[in-house]
């Protein structure tokens, strides 16, 4: 037989493979099914939890509610520690009720000349 | 993801999407590595389907196990499955042959000249003379002419799969070519081939 004959031969047998049966590729699927790995799923991150401090605030509603409260707590210990006289002085100024003429005379609007 | 056959998504890619759970991966590997195994193990096994499809089966299942720990670019995906049906094809010929089930003695007889003209019969005769005279080559010539003539594969892929050097494969294809070309040189009626030659 000469070359050509067998490499058309050859292309006869590679055109024509046997086919799988259909029992067969579902005996191979189940099998690939059976043993594939679990598919992997990403976690869902999650939120930072907050720091001590922002937890502290949070339970004063938060940084503007800390501040008010702070600054209460240092008016109370101020209040506490200061000479009553001091005290006096300043409750005195600050409910000061006296009058002062930041205008002494407007008399040089009017006057003419 | 959908894919098919004839998808442009690489074997070793689908490996990797098998190993990471994709379903469709797994049946795009089915329909594209099954098909090859069976006919490559048919052809090696002189046609015994039952036992080709055993292989197949086989061959599929450690390639389901071996998913895994597949590395990218280590080998192909097709060169790995050939090689490994080469090994079950080999375990299977020889636990036959210790079994005195077959020796290439016992291959069937070249099919006779027949009166048939018709198409489909002729085709017919001219593969089984053909799937007749390779069960008689020897199992490396087997093997390379099977890998290189029908399954289209080059010679270094050939190389890798039986764990040879490129110059033993193509030594094997030509004395496994010329052992067929004899072997089928007395059957040019039953091929078909006698009026080819007369032309000629």
């Amino acid at each position: 037989m000469q070359d050509d004959a067998l490499d058309r031969l050859f292309a006869e047998a590679a055109a024509s493979p046997p086919a799988p049966s259909p029992a067969l590729m579902d005996r191979v699927l189940t099998d690939g099914l059976a043993l594939q790995p679990a598919a992997k799923t990403l976690a869902r991150p999650r939120a930072p939890r907050p720091g001590l401090l922002a937890r502290f605030a949070g339970l004063f509603g938060g940084a503007p509610g800390l501040a008010a409260v702070s600054a209460a707590a240092l008016l109370g210990i101020a209040v506490g520690y200061l000479n009553p006289t001091v005290m006096d002085g300043l409750a005195s100024g600050l409910s000061y009720t006296g009058t002062e003429e930041f205008f002494p005379s407007v008399d040089f609007l009017t006057d003419e000349g | 993801m959908a894919f098919d056959a004839a998808s442009d998504v690489s074997d070793e890619a689908l490996m990797a999407l098998y190993a990471n759970g994709d379903r469709a991966a797994a049946l795009a590997l089915t329909q594209r590595i099954t098909p090859r195994v069976l006919a490559y193990a048919t052809r090696l096994l002189g046609g015994d389907r039952a036992e080709a499809e055993d292989v197949a089966q086989d061959t599929m299942l450690r390639l389901w196990r071996q998913a895994r720990h597949w590395q990218q670019g280590d080998t192909r995906v097709t060169t790995w499955a050939y090689r490994v049906a080469t090994n079950l094809c080999i375990d299977r010929q020889r636990s036959r042959r210790r079994k005195g089930h077959v020796g290439l003695d016992d291959a069937p007889d070249l099919p006779e000249p027949g009166p048939g003209t018709e198409g489909r019969l002729q085709d017919a005769q001219r593969l089984d003379a053909l799937q007749t005279a390779l069960a008689a080559l020897p199992d490396r010539q087997r093997q390379a002419v099977v890998l290189r003539h029908i399954e289209g594969l080059t010679n270094p892929e050939i190389a890798q799969i039986l764990e040879i050097g490129v110059e033993a494969v193509e030594s094997l294809t030509a004395r496994g070519k010329r052992a067929l070309a004899a072997l089928l040189s007395g059957q040019k009626p039953a091929l078909g081939y006698e009026d080819d030659e007369d032309a000629g």
